[in-house]
């Protein structure tokens, strides 16, 4: 089975929430799914006010959603809480894509707003764009962030990726900003690029490796280890491996690419 | 417009009337008899259902600075509960720290017509008086942090009663508040040097005065100025191993003061100095000696602090113990120095079924209750939010009303409760009439006369419930309670089907203390110009805050 959703481009200044575009649209019939509420400002809509809907090879056993348009960054919350199936986003997602996602894949073809992949539990989020702020970060206020699941970022991502992660792994392929990591607990995050300052501020446990970057004076080096395996995860070359934050009496390590 | 509710089964604790089918008339806001109703009134028929008089909670944070830092730094607890507007209601959010509306919205919904603030600091009084302001529903006063207060503590040490007690009614009448609240007494002053004390006979830091001279004297002043409430005091050493002890000699500290018509001493949230042992291991319940003590004693009531099993959020005027909680839990903390004056911390906790210790608590509430025979010495409360929000109190009363449903959840619970707590083998389940005791007897205890009973002249808050005499499920119960069939407040109909039908607006209770401010005149300039951050003249906080106000008592002229 396979959902269209064609954008008809109509989306004013405020953003449409569209947290019922998720694994739940594959047990409806399609007048069901052209009827699922979304929400622009405090205003109830349906999926159709803003979409075309069709669906495609509806006995097939695969399980996939596309949505298509000029600006789907204005659609927020799409793949929230996605638990099963494939979601692709022909273009840029909106904030919140994958918020508290559990299962299923989700493919952004273009850039993504902030706060994509909070609260994650399981499931792969792929970004081939760049990541804005907060990515797979936990919500406000909350101890833990992402529990588990995967984030993929072909492009650079914002401040605070990871923050208070508890499981899961981040792999950004360009470069991050301020606070990655901070508060992190479990897991891991990768940066291919360069580290933005104070990475891992905080950290009490978890694994981040970086490719460049400069590190916190709370980080104590330890000794040199070569091709690592973290998490299932192998990294090729010599790396230098850091202990804290000691700020926090953290045991979190830093891989730093000597 | 009169109303007339038909054929109710109505219990009313204070006029003796147990679960009677009976009419009860209402007009002008007040209750009536039939033959002052008038000739025009609507009736809605009660058959099969259970009326109560509007509920009261004696103690609850719902108001202030330091609930709303709770909202402020819990964003996380706003998510949990989101509730839309309706056609007569606001949006509101927050699980164990709601919006202010959404706190009106979701007493009256369970019954309560009335709620007591417990813990206002009197420089942030012009806070919780905007807060009250924006809770609906419900009419609502607050206590005064003065157990703390250093001016108290200094005119304590001088032995100076008489400009103590001008003192604390000069404070009442500023603050626009209704009675006294004493917390960990010596503890709270002594945190500004981060210390605390450890017992009653424990001097405080720099002022040397003990707790058992601060509560002596808040008591003595209590009395001499004929306040409604007792003094309202949460004990030293809270929430440790242990502490039943402290709990035990407080209630001996007051011993010979009596008044007639109510306690001297309220001791609230029992519940966290129920604890016996000497260690996190050896941690056990002695909720059954706290009832046995209870019921010796003729000049104490309590509140319970029942803890539930939900994520909630911590706050007392006991900076102490926030950050010993802080410490435990490793969680986020505020902490607060309300200068001069009083100290708050806040802190986020879950209470987990899996923990002993939680268990062990559960259990110590309940027990309390269960082992008392006198229940009017008893009222019910979670200390909301510490304990757990006060929507818990409709599983709180199921407990207390049915074995089978206490049986269910201990099952569920930490094993450590069936040897360190008594509850498994208690039998007693409490009837419509003794949750109506627990829940509105409170009135009594505050010295609210038209509160808490449906008798003529009562404020016409009144609880109708759908719910069988008999019924001792433990689902249907929780159901019943935490969502009434109706709500009268005031004499409009509020709420129908457990839902708001009328957004009323409550009142602001307050008591007229008459200080004889010619005697304290020097210590306040004294005070004020020398240390306060705030004048004199900008301190008191005007009737204009009050919104719509009720004087409930003036100074005892005696």
């Amino acid at each position: 089975m396979k959902i269209l959703l064609r954008s008809k481009n109509n989306v004013d200044d405020i953003n449409v929430e569209a947290d019922g575009v998720n694994h739940q649209l594959f047990g409806m019939t399609l007048a069901e799914i052209k009827k699922v509420a979304v929400h622009e400002g405090n205003q109830e809509r349906t999926l159709s006010d803003f979409f075309d809907v069709t669906i495609e090879d509806e006995k097939g056993k695969g399980r996939l959603i596309v949505l298509e348009g000029d600006d789907l960054s204005k659609f927020k919350r799409i793949g929230e809480a996605l638990a099963e199936g494939e979601v692709q986003v022909n273009g840029d997602g909106g904030m919140y894509c994958g918020y508290r996602m559990s299962g299923g894949r989700i493919v952004v073809e273009g850039n993504c707003d902030a706060f994509c992949g909070m609260d994650m539990s399981g499931g792969e989020l792929v970004i081939k764009g760049n990541a804005s702020d907060y990515l797979g970060a936990a919500y406000r206020g909350e101890s833990a962030g992402m529990k588990g699941g995967r984030i993929t970022v072909h492009g650079n991502a914002g401040v605070e990726v990871g923050s208070r992660l508890a499981g899961g792994t981040i792999v950004i392929k360009g470069d991050t900003d301020l606070f990655t990591g901070i508060h992190m607990k479990k897991g891991l995050i990768v940066i291919e690029g360069t580290a933005g300052p104070r990475v891992g501020a905080q950290m009490t446990g978890g694994t981040i490796v970086v490719s460049k970057g400069e590190l916190m004076l709370g980080f104590k080096e330890g000794g040199s280890i070569k091709d690592p395996k973290i998490e299932g995860e192998g990294f090729s070359g010599d790396f230098k491996t850091f202990t804290g934050d000691l700020v926090e009496n953290g045991k979190g390590t830093i891989l730093l690419m000597d | 417009m009169g109303l007339i509710l038909k054929n109710g089964i109505v219990f009313d604790p204070k006029n003796g009337i147990r679960g009677e089918k009976m009419d009860l008339f209402i007009k002008d806001g007040k209750m009536v008899a039939e033959k002052d109703l008038g000739k025009k009134a609507e009736t809605i028929d009660l058959a099969g259902k259970v009326v109560f008089p509007g509920g009261v909670d004696i103690h609850a944070h719902i108001a202030g600075s330091k609930v709303n830092s709770g909202r402020l730094f819990r964003p996380e607890d706003s998510r949990m509960r989101t509730v839309p507007r309706t056609n007569v209601t606001r949006a509101g959010s927050g699980f164990s720290v709601p919006t202010t509306f959404l706190t009106g919205y979701t007493y009256s919904e369970m019954g309560y017509t009335t709620v007591i603030e417990p813990a206002v600091p009197p420089l942030k009084a012009r806070h919780t008086h905007e807060e009250f302001h924006d809770i609906p529903m419900l009419d609502k006063t607050g206590l005064l942090l003065l157990g703390n207060n250093h001016q108290v503590i200094e005119y304590l040490k001088a032995g100076d009663i008489d400009r103590c007690k001008e003192w604390v009614a000069w404070m009442l009448l500023a603050t626009k508040c209704y009675g006294i609240k004493c917390v960990n007494p010596g503890g709270t002053a002594s945190w500004a040097w981060g210390k605390n004390v450890d017992g009653l006979d424990d001097p405080c830091t720099h002022f040397e005065v003990t707790p058992r001279e601060i509560i002596r004297g808040l008591v003595d002043i209590n009395e001499s100025l004929g306040l409604p409430h007792a003094v309202h005091l949460h004990c030293n050493n809270l929430g440790t191993p242990g502490n039943y002890t402290t709990a035990l000699e407080t209630i001996d500290s007051v011993k010979g003061l009596t008044n007639k018509e109510r306690s001297v001493l309220h001791i609230t949230h029992l519940q966290f100095n129920g604890y016996g042992g000497d260690s996190w291991r050896t941690f056990e319940s002695r909720g059954v000696e706290l009832a046995e003590k209870i019921d010796k004693t003729p000049n104490i009531t309590v509140d319970t602090g029942n803890v539930c099993f939900e994520p909630t959020t911590t706050m007392t005027a006991d900076g102490p113990f926030e950050f010993h909680l802080h410490q435990l839990g490793k969680q986020k903390w505020i902490n607060f120095d309300v200068e001069l004056e009083a100290g708050t911390g806040v802190v986020p906790y879950e209470y987990r079924k899996d923990v002993s210790v939680n268990a062990i608590q559960w259990a110590v509430g309940l027990e309390m209750v269960l082992a008392l025979k006198d229940l009017a010495k008893i009222h019910l409360s979670t200390d909301h939010p510490n304990g757990g929000p006060f929507t818990c109190y409709a599983e709180m009363i199921a407990w207390l009303m049915s074995k089978k449903a206490r049986a269910e959840t201990i099952a569920t619970l930490h094993d450590a409760v069936k040897s360190k707590a008594a509850i498994s083998d208690m039998d007693r389940e409490l009837d419509l009439f003794d949750i109506c005791l627990i829940t509105r007897g409170t009135a009594q205890t505050l010295g609210l006369a038209n509160k808490g009973h449906l008798g003529i002249g009562a404020d016409a808050d009144v609880a109708v419930y759908d719910i069988g005499v008999e019924e001792k499920d433990g689902a249907t119960i929780e159901r019943a309670f935490r969502h009434c069939a109706y709500t009268i407040k005031g004499g409009q109909l509020a709420v129908k089907d457990g839902k708001v039908v009328n957004a009323v607006t409550g009142r602001t209770l307050w008591i007229d203390t008459k200080p004889r401010t010619d005697v304290i005149e020097k210590d306040l300039r004294k005070r004020f110009e020398g240390y306060y951050s705030v004048s004199l003249d900008n301190y008191p906080v005007q009737m204009d805050y009050l919104g719509e106000s009720e004087m409930v008592m003036e100074r005892c002229k005696k």
